[in-house]
């Protein structure tokens, strides 16, 4: 039989662990959110809402524009080449030159972005905890920006679903905690 | 650029429940101790009591039998009780009444065994020492607290129906007891004991499981009653909307389309209400249906989902009315406006037909008066009027036949009406066909008058015709004669040409033929076309015209002049010659092209390279007399070298005059071959300009060639012999230029020219441009001159004597021409034999001249001086700008426009 002690142990426990525990569970929360951001976005190319995010450019711009711009050597020939000939490429025809995708749009050349992205800062607020993501460098930060600017949207937004995914990790650890079900997160 | 992600997972209330919980649990806990402390009491005494019952058991053997009767009254009333206890959701003092009145049962049921007074305490102390006794505690102390607050109402129930749970588990483990009692009251303690273990064992998890669920059904009763009154609210809005659609869909002012949005939205929400109706109905029984199963022995859960079972029921049957009334709503109005559709289209056709009745009477109107249409459509209307009354009164009485059957009054009736109507379209037939009779007679009428007007206009148009064919006549005479007034001119071109009596004699006798022919052709043409326009029927005008053309044929055949050939006309000369010249018709045009091209080109070169050889030709005459000059005033250094060594060796200081003298001697040779040299360049310049001259006869030519063209176009005016004439006539025009060209190359070949001639002041005196000019050639050595106006040709001799007077004039070189003044009118003359030889007389050897004739030469010169001044201040310069001439005398200028060629 559960002593009344004991109850008011596991209270105490809870509350305390609750204090103790709730940014880090915050963190991995975000994390859990910037890999399934990073996920719809690189993998999938869609945006908070589920649509697509605008085609990369078919403008055509002088070849040097490129030059030394390349991901490989061979790209960065073939763009010399066409520099030569006073030939145009788009942004797209770029891509393909790097042997990327060139739909739909994912923001990934290099991958220093996504590198970059993760979990910035984690607040414990009255509700619950305040998780901030974005680039966690200087490069980073500036590729989103001017990223998001150019969709008019911000490309890190999370989606509802995912925000529930999250969120629901959370509870459920809220639970186990009180529940005195352990390591169940 | 940062993502900020609220994880909203209510922790402030979790956490304050938390702590509210564990407050409670310290209170609970300062009670559970004291109750603890009285358990230690109380086990104590049953120690000292199961002793007691032992020896009371061992005395009271006998009466063991009706000890398990009495037990199993006990069990009985026990049981009974523990129903009364199941039942959760009782008020907190029913609740503690409850617990009290437990024991009192308890009470009751030793008073009912007597005996066994000890064994009730045994059970009393088990029972303080079972969770239950514990839970009394602490549901006493939540309730207690839980009260205090209205806020705290819903989580009170909820523990409430966890502790009512709590409580059924309890009494099932409670009945468990019963056994552990049987056993104590048969002394197997060990028995008892266990079944008390038993008992207890494992009820803290069943109690948290129970307690759960129950409260997890509770806490659902409350979302839905939470939910209930969220949507009372959003029921009341829309019930807002509802009634206001429902206004709009029965507002017959409204249109139908309004109507019926309005009757849709309405019945979309009166559908929403009943479909949230039946939510919350469904779910209720489906927590009615959890609770009855939590309480299965309640009645009063039975009653419940009973209930709710009913609500569900009619909220179905509620909304199957409401969506059906919701279609009859619709299916109403549309209804309403279907009829009133159907009457707005009657009452369009009777406005149509109505229309089309005043259509038939106004086009009636609108006819003509007296035209055949009018008098047929009032024909047409009078019977249709007629008619129309007697179809009325068929279908009136048709009508009555219809209601009920006709007597024969009003059958005979309806016969003779229909009979009417055949009469009446009988008579509108005939009445329409005199109609028509009349108005066709009329038309025979004026078509007739209608040829005869037609008759006299084409008569009229004949006479028209034949003034016309007149007239046309009376122009080609005019043309002939304006053709033999041409001929003339051209008869005096020819002569003035210098053609021959007999080549114009030729030409008068053919022109004069032609003429003839053609006279005759255009009588021949007007007679033929008078006999066109004559009609068939005047036989003696028609033979009278016949006879004219034959004797006219008959004479042009005297003439035997062959006619031209069509497309003749237009053929120009290049054309003309190049047939001549075997072209063949196709290629003319090439031809003609080619010719004009070929003339522009060859004189567009020669242009440039006589242009050329001519400005060659002027530099190297320009570079000799530089040569020249500078010749000369090397002589002129080595002559006042010369006198200077002269006067030093009349001075008697050393002197080099005889290289003085070599120095001026071969000074003088460099000059004659200066001199000779520019002679060289002066007849080049000559045959350079004989290349010009001839440059400009081809030029001539050329122009000649256009002006062949005219003569040869002036002549093809001329008809029939147009063409040959024209030919003859530039071969005459062409001809005479040559023969003149020629005169000309031999003019210029004349020492004075042929009319004109030179003056003693070099001025040419001659006939002017108009009359032919003065063509001129210039005699090797002499001096040519001319300033625009006046040509000026000096003798040769005078020429080789002042060529450097002249050059300097030429040049407008004023210091030079000074020097040859200085030379000419006095200056210090050298005689180089004086002045080698030292003076005989042994005075100073000076050779100058006397005063006398020293004042007179520089009188002379002073003279000459001054009039050379006035004479250049009174030269007129001539400029060339191109389009005009500025002419510069005195310091004032003139600007003088040239005269346009035609």
């Amino acid at each position: 039989m559960t002593k009344l002690s004991d109850l008011q142990n596991r209270i105490d426990n809870v509350i305390r662990r609750l204090d103790a525990e709730l940014e880090v569970q915050a963190a991995k929360a975000g994390q859990d959110i910037v890999a399934l951001i990073t996920n719809r976005v690189v993998q999938r190319g869609e945006t908070a809402e589920g649509d697509k995010f605008t085609p990369y450019s078919t403008t055509e711009v002088p070849a040097f524009f490129f030059l030394g711009r390349g991901r490989t050597t061979g790209s960065d020939n073939a763009i010399k080449q066409k520099a030569q000939k006073k030939e145009k490429v788009s942004y797209k025809d770029f891509r393909a030159l790097n042997n990327l995708n060139t739909t739909p749009k994912n923001f990934e050349f290099t991958g220093e972005m996504w590198r970059g992205f993760g979990v910035i800062e984690v607040q414990k607020t009255a509700s619950g905890a305040l998780v901030v993501i974005g680039g966690r460098n200087t490069d980073s930060e500036n590729r989103i920006k001017w990223n998001s600017e150019q969709e008019k949207q911000s490309i890190i937004k999370p989606s509802k679903k995912e925000l529930e995914i999250v969120t629901a990790n959370l509870s459920r650890w809220l639970n186990n905690l009180i529940n005195g079900r352990e390591n169940r997160t | 650029m940062a993502e900020k992600i609220e994880l909203d997972v209510d922790l402030a209330s979790v956490r304050d429940e938390l702590k509210q919980m564990q407050t409670e649990l310290q209170k609970t806990g300062a009670e559970g101790t004291a109750v603890f402390k009285d358990l230690v009491t109380d086990a104590q005494a049953i120690a000292k009591a199961q002793r007691e019952v032992t020896e009371e058991i061992e005395q009271t053997t006998a009466a063991t039998k009706r000890a398990d009767q009495a037990t199993g009254s006990f069990g009985s009333r026990v049981k009974a009780a523990i129903l009364d206890f199941n039942v959760a959701g009782k008020s907190l003092a029913e609740w503690g009444q409850q617990g009290r009145n437990l024991l009192s049962f308890l009470g009751a049921g030793e008073g009912a065994v007597g005996r066994f007074g000890g064994a009730f305490k045994v059970l009393g102390n088990i029972i303080k020492l079972s969770p239950l006794g514990l839970l009394a505690g602490v549901i006493a102390a939540l309730i207690g607290y839980f009260t205090r607050f209205q806020s705290g109402i819903d989580k009170v129930s909820q523990v409430m129906s966890g502790v009512s749970a709590v409580v059924n588990v309890l009494i099932e483990r409670f009945l468990k007891l019963g056994s552990a009692l049987v056993n104590v009251f048969k002394g197997d303690f060990v028995a008892a004991a266990n079944d008390v273990k038993g008992a207890v064992g494992g009820i803290g998890d069943e109690l948290v499981r129970a307690a759960t669920e129950a409260a997890a059904l509770e806490k659902r009763f409350q979302e839905l009653r939470d939910a209930s009154r969220t949507a009372s609210v959003e029921a009341s809005r829309l019930k807002i909307e509802l009634e206001k659609a429902k206004q709009i869909a029965d507002d017959t002012n409204q249109s139908y389309y309004r109507r019926i949005a309005a009757a849709q939205k309405a019945a979309e929400i009166e559908r929403k209400l009943a479909d949230t109706a039946l939510d919350f109905a469904a779910e209720r029984l489906a927590a009615e249906q959890e609770y009855f199963a939590q309480n299965k022995e309640s009645g009063d859960a039975r009653d419940r989902l009973a209930q709710a079972e009913i609500e569900f029921s009619n909220a179905q049957i509620e909304r199957n009315n409401v969506l059906f009334s919701g279609e009859q709503a619709i299916k109403s109005i549309r209804k309403e406006a279907a009829e009133e559709s159907k009457k707005r289209a009657a009452e369009a056709k009777k406005e149509r037909d109505d229309l089309l009745k005043d259509l038939e009477k106004l086009r009636v109107a609108v006819q003509p008066p007296g035209s055949e249409d009018r008098a047929v459509a009032e024909v047409e209307k009078k019977y249709a009027d007629l008619i129309a009354v007697a179809e009325k009164n068929v279908a009136k009485l048709n009508e009555i036949g219809s209601k009920g059957a006709l007597n024969q009054e009003q059958i005979a009736q309806r016969e003779e009406f229909k009979n009417i109507i055949v009469a009446l379209k009988q008579q509108e037939l005939e009445e329409i066909a005199n109609v028509l009779t009349e108005f066709t007679q009329k038309e025979l009428e004026l078509e007739d008058a209608r040829q005869r007007e037609v008759e006299a206009k084409r008569r009229k148009d004949i006479e028209g015709q034949r003034q016309a064919v007149e007239d046309i006549r009376d122009i080609e005479e005019s043309k002939i004669a304006l053709a033999e007034q041409e001929f003339q001119n051209y008869i005096k071109f020819l002569r003035s040409s210098g053609a021959s009596k007999e080549q114009i004699a030729e030409q008068e006798l053919e022109f004069d033929k032609a003429i003839k022919q053609r006279r005759l052709q255009n009588a021949l043409e007007t007679q033929e076309k008078l006999l066109a326009l004559t009609d068939a029927g005047d036989t003696a005008t028609i033979e009278k015209l016949k006879n004219s053309i034959l004797k006219i044929k008959a004479e042009l055949e005297g003439l035997a002049i062959p006619e031209p050939k069509q497309g003749d006309k237009g053929k120009d000369f290049l054309g003309e010659l190049g047939r001549s010249l075997g072209v063949s018709e196709e290629n003319i045009d090439t031809f003609k092209k080619g010719m004009l091209e070929a003339k522009d080109f060859t004189i567009s070169t020669l242009k440039e390279i006589t242009a050329a050889r001519t400005e060659a030709a002027r530099a190297a005459v320009q570079a000799a007399e530089d040569e020249l000059m500078a010749s000369k005033e090397k002589v002129d250094s080595a002559e006042d070298d010369l006198d200077r060594e002269l006067e030093l060796a009349k001075l008697g200081f050393a002197s080099d005059v005889t290289n003085a003298q070599e120095r001026l001697r071969v000074a003088e040779e460099e000059e004659k071959q200066a001199a000779a040299r520019r002679e060289k360049a002066i007849q080049d310049q000559k045959k350079a300009q004989r290349t010009q001259i001839l440059l400009d006869s081809v030029l001539q030519a050329s122009n000649m060639i256009t002006a062949a063209t005219n003569v040869y176009k002036g002549f093809s005016v001329i008809p029939f012999v147009g063409q040959i004439l024209g030919i003859a006539a530039v071969g005459l025009l062409i001809g005479s230029f040559i023969a003149a060209k020629a005169k000309a190359l031999q003019a210029t070949k004349a020492k004075h020219g042929i009319q004109g001639r030179v003056g003693k002041t070099g001025i040419v005196a001659g006939p002017s441009h108009e009359e032919g000019g003065v063509p001129l050639e210039v005699e090797g050595g002499e001096f040519f001159y001319q300033d625009g106006k006046r040509i000026s040709v000096v003798k040769k001799s005078a020429t080789n004597d002042h060529f450097g007077l002249l050059q300097a004039i030429n040049a407008d070189d004023r210091p030079m021409m000074a020097h040859y003044l200085r030379k000419l009118t006095g200056g210090i003359s050298r005689d180089q034999s004086i002045g080698a030889r030292p003076s005989s007389s042994g005075s100073s050897g000076s050779i100058r001249l006397s005063d006398k004739e020293t004042h007179k030469l520089l009188r002379e010169n002073n003279e000459l001086q001054r009039k050379l001044l006035a004479m250049e201040e009174d030269r007129e310069s001539v400029y060339d700008m191109g389009d005009y001439l500025v002419i510069k005398k005195r310091g004032r200028s003139e600007r003088l426009q040239k005269r346009k060629s035609k």
